[in-house]
């Protein structure tokens, strides 16, 4: 596969607007002169206990209007109509999941440094100029999407970060390939994965916590897998893993490290408990099991499935029966292109192929859109289902697993024609 | 409508107009462009109030804020026992074993209070 691609539009120049500049300047007004006594505004997510604060742009560093899950260590939401706005995530909207309770507040680039070792013949370090002037760039459209991503709206509901939908972003991500990175190190015939630490490690109280996933080395050595530097044209927030972040396109996010610092070939599975304990799924073709069930092998989950959403109606809205509505919204198809988004107007009983807008590449968000009529009055359900490339499609059923990941049911909205 | 890529720069504006939450980057540019970037994080609902506060206070807010046991739905006492026992065994958090009972009572009385 090339190492240039991409297929992904060039992002365009960034000019100060004066809308965000006067968003910018009501936050620094609102943090200043907020009283204690203001009641913050909320979200209410669709499910029980779902109600969320909603920050106010700055409350956060370089971090917009966020739905707050977490303040430390920060969980922050997409609130998701921003997804109907943008195709392309705004970085200072882009979701936050951060695990240890002593997150990084600085990044000195005069000191940070790349390890490229284990087993390897040639172990290496490189400064971020380093990485950034010694190997070909790659650019390429890719979804991170949280492995809880919709957690809230799991039955029977499982502890965790009970995200709404909006655990996600997409986003033009520009870096090196990982492969570049391991062939100047020389793999050793044995190397069967690789394991990425960063900044985020030394808990509170365990001195040797620290956050470290792996992934099999064919995946991270696949020429798509890359050490990202920038998000979107920009550098990325601190938050979102300033100043390196490993991007897996297809797979889930807990494999995106942020603040990567270090890429050890291994010859073994990596031990550590971000992935023998945790970010399990069951290792079944759905990843689902019952709620109960004993005696289930369990895996790391890995690839993404395909989703689709609407986006510009909401439950309870109102369509015209005297002239056609044009249905707009976006999916994704997770490890594999998106193929094909059906949409139905009858719950399901009926399907018909929606219109997909332009390709962006295999990994990023594509929107469709479906002219309706709606001759009836009455009430109609509108669903929308996605199918990719590999022949996966959105089930009907939401799987369930004790970590509560991989939610991706048909999503629906409910009308009133008339 | 989606617009691609509108707004990058909500980013930099928080970035630098707002230094109350965002100590940003002395301009040092170094490497490639990349600066030095050091931020403050905010505290809101990080403690707890009202039911059982004294002891999650003690046991629970030193890694996390206390917004997001609120934020969980109804879980029953041997779920909020796994994930006590965990916050111990894998993060270290300082409690005796001896303790874990009494937090885990407070956990479900805090949540059958806010019923």
């Amino acid at each position: 596969m090339s190492e240039t691609n991409t297929g992904a539009p060039a992002p365009r120049p960034i000019h100060p607007s004066r809308r965000a500049a006067l968003a910018g300047g009501a936050a620094i007004a609102g943090l200043a002169a907020l009283p204690r006594t203001t009641r913050a505004a909320t979200v209410t997510l669709p499910f029980d206990n779902g109600e969320r604060p909603l920050v106010p742009a700055g409350t956060f560093p370089q971090k917009g209007e966020m739905i707050l899950q977490r303040t430390r260590p920060p969980l922050l939401e997409t609130p998701f109509a921003v997804f109907g706005d943008h195709l392309y995530t705004p970085n200072d909207l882009a979701f936050v999941r951060w695990h240890l309770g002593d997150v990084p507040t600085s990044v000195d680039p005069a000191t940070y440094r790349l390890r490229i070792g284990g087993a390897v013949k040639r172990p290496y370090e490189l400064t971020l100029e380093e990485l950034v002037r010694g190997f070909p760039h790659r650019r390429l459209a890719a979804v991170n999407q949280c492995a809880g991503n919709s957690r809230g709206l799991i039955e029977p509901r499982v502890p965790g970060a009970q995200w709404g939908n909006g655990a996600m972003f997409n986003a033009i991500w520009t870096g090196v390939p990982l492969r570049a990175l391991l062939a100047r190190a020389g793999l050793s015939p044995k190397a069967t994965h690789v394991a990425f630490r960063s900044l985020e490690s030394g808990g509170i109280f365990p001195p040797d916590a620290q956050f470290e996933k792996a992934l099999p080395l064919r995946r991270a050595n696949d020429g798509v897998t890359m050490v990202a530097f920038r998000m979107n044209g920009a550098y990325l927030p601190l938050l979102n893993g300033y100043p390196l972040r490993l991007v897996v396109p297809g797979w889930f996010s807990t494999y995106w490290m942020k603040m990567l610092t270090e890429i050890e070939v291994l010859e073994h599975p990596s031990t550590d408990f971000w992935m023998a304990k945790a970010y399990r799924i069951p290792d079944r073709q759905d990843g689902g099991m019952r709620p109960g069930e004993t005696g289930v092998k369990m895996v790391p989950i890995g690839p993404m499935r395909p989703r689709s959403f609407f986006t510009g109606i909401a439950n309870g809205a109102r369509v015209p029966t005297t002239a056609a509505l044009t249905l707009r919204g976006f999916g994704f198809g997770g490890d594999a292109a998106l193929r094909a988004i059906d949409i139905s107007t009858d719950a399901g009983a009926s399907w018909r192929p929606a219109t997909l807008g332009p390709d962006h590449g295999p990994y990023g968000f594509r929107e469709w859109h479906a002219v309706t009529r709606f001759p009836k009055a009455g009430d109609y359900r509108l669903m929308v289902r996605a199918r990719n490339a590999a022949g996966r499609m959105q089930p009907m059923r939401a799987v369930w697993n004790p970590g509560g990941y991989l939610y991706n049911p048909v999503e629906h909205v409910d009308v009133v024609a008339g | 409508m989606i617009r691609p890529l509108p707004l990058l720069l909500g980013a930099a504006i928080g970035l630098v107009a707002c230094a109350a939450a965002a100590r940003a980057a002395a301009p040092a540019d170094t490497a490639a462009g990349f600066a030095t970037r050091t931020v403050d994080l905010p505290s809101p609902g990080a403690m707890f109030s009202g039911s059982g506060a004294e002891t999650l206070n003690r046991d629970c807010t030193m890694c996390h804020s206390a917004g997001f046991i609120d934020r969980q739905p109804p879980l029953p006492a041997a779920t909020w026992r796994a994930e006590v026992t965990k916050m111990k065994a894998i993060f270290g958090a300082p409690y005796a074993e001896a303790d874990i009972p009494a937090i885990v009572d407070a956990l479900v009385a805090r949540q059958q209070a806010a019923k």
